[in-house]
């Protein structure tokens, strides 16, 4: 299993990692930007990717769609992880193409659950 | 007064009967008659009233002189064409429409148009209504309905930014103390609990800060936080505020470097702890978002105005002018949102209200080599206390002094006000000793072990209040001296408060000499 997260802020980016670690004994490929996370999709093959909104060049709202479109990645799970609660971000993100929508702050039976969801089954989580 | 003939001339008297007359002269509206080219062949006195002119001065003239000159230009036109079978705006139906009175105001009004034929000739009559008041009316309703949906829109943008500010931090706390929960006590790594630990309170002291910040600035916002200006030192507040924010340089390898004016002192007129709380605010922006090894040049001068500008001014990146606008924003932290740079985005919003406050205001200029932050505020008086002699004082209190030699004592936690009493008391009683407590708890322990002579209690101390102080000290001893309060705030409840008590006198800040010296010898 090989799962990428897109985010800029180490602290956040630890905590995952230790997170994923705990749950799954796996390793997690972070990226900073967005574009970082880009070549690292062209690069390798990934399960799952976590995604930040806030990111400091392409959003990452628009990078699903990026990912989507440009890319041509329709199946490639992806799982939103932001403490933006808006419902138009929100709302913004599912149109984009993302199968999940984790609030922070990240609760770690919340993670297990979803993100073992999103890759056994096709079906969109809605965000609660 | 004319009025219609059948044969088509409106000089005739056929309608010229007291019926129509008294119609004509009473009516609340406004009535004109103009003929086919636009001549002015009748108006009532409503009109008169209207437009401020005289009747004589709008008989014979075109109708045009009653509208502004965009709309006349056209008017010719518009009857010509309609004369020749054109289109019809007004004629028979009603609307608003501009006027122009005889001083050159513009009003808006009702305008209903009828045609009429009298024998060959045609004739148009208007009626019309003044709807200025109504129509200013109608705009400030708009206005204030834009403006209340403008500040409905600012709090949930608020909100949603306080739900996203909280978040942030709670993400770690609660992601790091999940992880202790989870991992097996006998399992887990020293370094990992020290980390998780350090982050966690990090984390705390971080939405402390938040909400004291957010909390901060509602208070400011709502009015409930009052100024006490005084007048202030500026090179005695600036090294003060360097002071506070000395851990935070070196931390982060920032110089903070202050030019003092060589000439004489200059005062501002600011209230000290607010004032101290918006230059640290600058002081600390400038260190936090500076180059390794930068530095921050504080400086300041008199401006032509009566003011006084305070300059602080950082070698950092600069500003991003496309976020020059969200600057004093709540919240917007301009792309440093998820930064290791601690700060809750509130700061430069309650700096800037506080400043405006104190009647100053704060502005900024910003290129990629730094940003200069400036705040001005009304200048000050030197205090001038402290220089009137013997005779002077004599004069003001109508005797010679007693200068009796005592011991006073004064409960006030503010440094500066307990250098002003020492000051005065100093200068006029050099036989007297003073002493201070920076609350009332240690003033009540300095009162059982030491004899004083007058007391001088504020009101306003950290912890227990000068009101409950009093209260204590009536409980504890037989004989207390004099116990004079001190207080800057006079608002009704208060000063109801300090009435119940057993006070000797009330003083109000900021403290005055010839007041105090006026109590010194009534109570010694």
């Amino acid at each position: 299993m090989k799962f990428l997260y897109i985010e800029d802020q180490p602290l956040n980016t630890r905590i995952l990692s230790l997170f994923v670690e705990q749950l799954w004994g796996e390793k997690l490929f972070c990226a900073e930007t967005a574009e970082d996370g880009f070549d690292m999709l062209m690069e390798q093959d990934f399960d799952l990717v976590y995604m930040d909104i806030n990111l400091p060049k392409m959003n990452g709202v628009d990078a699903v769609k990026y990912i989507r479109d440009v890319l041509k990645q329709p199946k490639l799970p992806i799982v939103m992880v932001s403490a933006n609660t808006s419902e138009n971000v929100i709302a913004k993100s599912y149109e984009n193409g993302c199968r999940a929508y984790i609030k922070k702050p990240v609760k770690i039976g919340n993670l297990k659950e979803i993100t073992e969801q999103v890759l056994k089954t096709d079906e969109i989580i809605p965000c609660i | 007064m004319s009025s219609i003939d059948l044969s088509g001339d409106l000089s005739g008297s056929q309608n010229n009967s007291p019926l129509f007359q008294s119609i004509w002269q009473t009516v609340v509206d406004g009535m004109i008659v103009i003929d086919h080219l636009g001549i002015i062949q009748m108006v009532n006195p409503a009109t008169l009233r209207i437009f401020g002119y005289a009747e004589e001065e709008l008989i014979g003239e075109n109708v045009k002189i009653l509208m502004p000159r965009r709309y006349s230009s056209e008017h010719d036109q518009y009857l010509s064409n309609f004369m020749a079978g054109g289109p019809n705006k007004i004629i028979g139906i009603g609307r608003i429409v501009e006027g122009k009175t005889k001083s050159g105001r513009e009003i808006s009004m009702y305008l209903a148009v009828s045609e009429l034929k009298v024998g060959d000739k045609v004739y148009f009559t208007g009626i019309l209504r003044d709807l200025t008041e109504k129509v200013r009316a109608e705009r400030d309703i708009i206005d204030a309905k834009e403006e209340a949906e403008r500040a409905n829109l600012a709090k949930s943008h608020f909100l949603s930014s306080m739900s996203h500010e909280l978040r942030t931090p709670l993400n770690t706390i609660l992601g790091f103390a999940q992880l202790l929960q989870i991992t097996d006590e006998k399992d887990i790594k020293y370094d990992l609990y020290q980390e998780a630990v350090e982050h966690i309170l990090k984390s705390g002291d971080h939405l402390l800060r938040l909400i004291d910040d957010v909390l901060d600035l509602s208070k400011i916002e709502s009015g409930i936080v009052a100024v006490y200006p005084e007048d202030i030192d500026v090179s005695e507040i600036v090294e003060e505020c360097m002071d506070l924010t000395k851990f935070l340089a070196s931390s982060h390898n920032v110089k903070v470097i202050f030019k003092p004016e060589n000439i004489g002192k200059t005062f501002i007129h600011a209230d000290r702890l607010r004032l101290r709380q918006c230059l640290i605010n600058l002081i600390s922006n400038g260190i936090k978002y500076n180059r390794n090894d930068g530095s921050v040049f504080i400086s300041y001068r008199k401006l032509k105005s009566s003011f006084v500008r305070i300059n602080v001014i950082d070698t950092g990146h600069g500003i991003p002018l496309e976020l020059h606008d969200k600057l004093f924003t709540p919240f917007d932290r301009l792309g440093h949102e998820n930064s290791i740079i601690e700060g809750s985005g509130v700061g430069l919003s309650i700096t800037r209200k506080i400043i405006r406050m104190m009647k100053g205001d704060i502005g900024f200029s910003s290129t990629c080599e730094g940003s200069q932050f400036w705040i001005d505020l009304p200048v000050g008086e030197e205090n001038e206390k402290f220089h009137i002699s013997d005779g002077e004082l004599k004069n003001y209190m109508g005797k010679r002094l007693t200068k009796p030699a005592g011991h006073v004592l004064y409960i006030e936690d503010n440094p500066s006000n307990v250098d002003l009493l020492r000051g005065i008391i100093n200068k006029v009683y050099p036989d007297m000793t003073v002493d201070s407590c920076p609350s009332a708890e240690s003033g009540l322990d300095y009162i059982t072990n030491h004899r004083c002579d007058i007391i001088f209690m504020d009101i306003n101390l950290p912890g227990m209040s000068g009101i409950e102080a009093m209260k204590c000290l009536e409980q504890q001893h037989l004989k207390v001296p004099p116990v004079i309060a001190i207080t800057a705030d006079l608002s009704e409840p208060t000063m109801k408060k300090i009435k119940r008590q057993k006070f000797s006198e009330t003083i109000t800040k900021p403290i005055d000499l010839i007041e105090t010296v006026k109590v010194l010898e009534r109570h010694l």
